[in-house]
């Protein structure tokens, strides 16, 4: 007997039915962070997404950031963290706004939460908004957040070998800021080395040296923020000529 | 791992496609490019999809040379009707 309307009929053998759908995996992301970008341009809002491995350096170079450039810009953080509400209570003691979004067991900040956190951050019009990812140089690498510029920061303590281990990350990159050059002395880091594997996977990237304790090239941080913002750096015209 | 929140957006564009209908088997390309590793996809699609009409679905995974990330078909019970 059927089951479905229990008629007389001897119930059909399953059959089945593909379905051809071709839709990338990260459409849904990619449509809201192309919201995200919409809004904040909208507002002139310029976003950059800040991602490197634990300790590089990313909140210290925002704490710098803001302390630096209050005068001129307001600036706004998303914080990423796994748990804590520790950078985003660093930033706010530096004297900016800031949300903690807490991936538990995330590895990576996506558009959704973006989103989420800048309907309660609400930057105003002409904001510097920066998205602190979470400390990874894998995952968050895939993921738009709808920022207008992909910034990796690593420290001289983590090797030069980074770019060549991690591709997805320095492939995506607009800039590659090297923290903490004030350690060169101490370890076996080759900038050249390292400058040449970031521009073999993203031809033209621009590599900056800087420490951010010693305030050592910190001026050409804030010139390539005032490029992003004016939109003459960044994802907008791909990446700069390196120096 | 990035491959559990790309298994969840997955899970959840063909539970969007379908509605509701039973999932036989859910094919995606992924290229060698894309930062996604195959075998940790098919861990994660087994542990996601239970509990949903997807439970029990095979993920046919088609390699690639490149970035793409895609759903590219779905196979699914054919609706029967009593004639």
């Amino acid at each position: 007997m059927c089951l479905t309307c229990g008629c007389g009929d001897a119930p059909a053998t399953e059959t089945t039915e593909t379905v051809l759908v071709e839709e990338r995996l990260l459409a849904k992301n990619d449509r809201l962070a192309e919201h995200v970008r919409d809004s904040l341009a909208a507002r002139e809002i310029t976003a950059l997404n800040l991602m490197s491995s634990p300790g590089a350096g990313k909140t210290s170079l925002l704490e710098r950031t803001v302390a630096d450039l209050a005068w001129r810009h307001t600036v706004c953080v998303i914080e990423g963290d796994q748990e804590t509400s520790f950078d985003a209570d660093r930033i706010r003691r530096a004297g900016a706004r800031a949300v903690q979004v807490n991936t538990g067991a995330g590895c990576h900040l996506d558009a959704a939460m973006v989103h989420r956190a800048l309907h309660e951050l609400d930057p105003p019009t002409g904001a510097l908004l920066f998205v602190e990812n979470v400390g990874n140089l894998v995952c968050p690498a895939l993921f738009d957040l709808g920022e207008r510029a992909k910034v990796v920061v690593v420290s001289v303590t983590e090797g030069d070998d980074k770019p060549l281990k991690y591709p997805h990350m320095f492939g995506v990159a607009d800039l590659v800021v090297v923290n903490k050059t004030d350690l060169l002395p101490y370890v076996d880091f080759d900038l050249a080395r390292f400058e040449e594997q970031a521009r073999a996977l993203r031809p033209g990237v621009e590599v900056l040296p800087l420490s951010v304790r010693t305030g050592e090239n910190v001026e050409h941080w804030y010139a390539f923020l005032e490029d992003v913002a004016a939109e003459r750096g960044g994802a907008a015209h791909g990446a700069r000529v390196g120096t | 791992m990035h491959e559990l929140a790309i298994t969840e957006s997955l899970v959840d564009l063909v539970a969007e496609r379908t509605v509701g209908r039973r999932v036989v088997a859910v094919t995606v390309r992924v290229g060698d490019a894309s930062g996604v590793v195959p075998e940790a996809m098919a861990f994660c699609f087994d542990v996601v999809a239970a509990e949903t009409p997807l439970a029990g679905a095979a993920l046919v995974v088609e390699e690639c040379a490149g970035d793409d990330l895609a759903l590219v078909s779905v196979e699914l019970v054919r609706e029967e009707s009593c004639a």
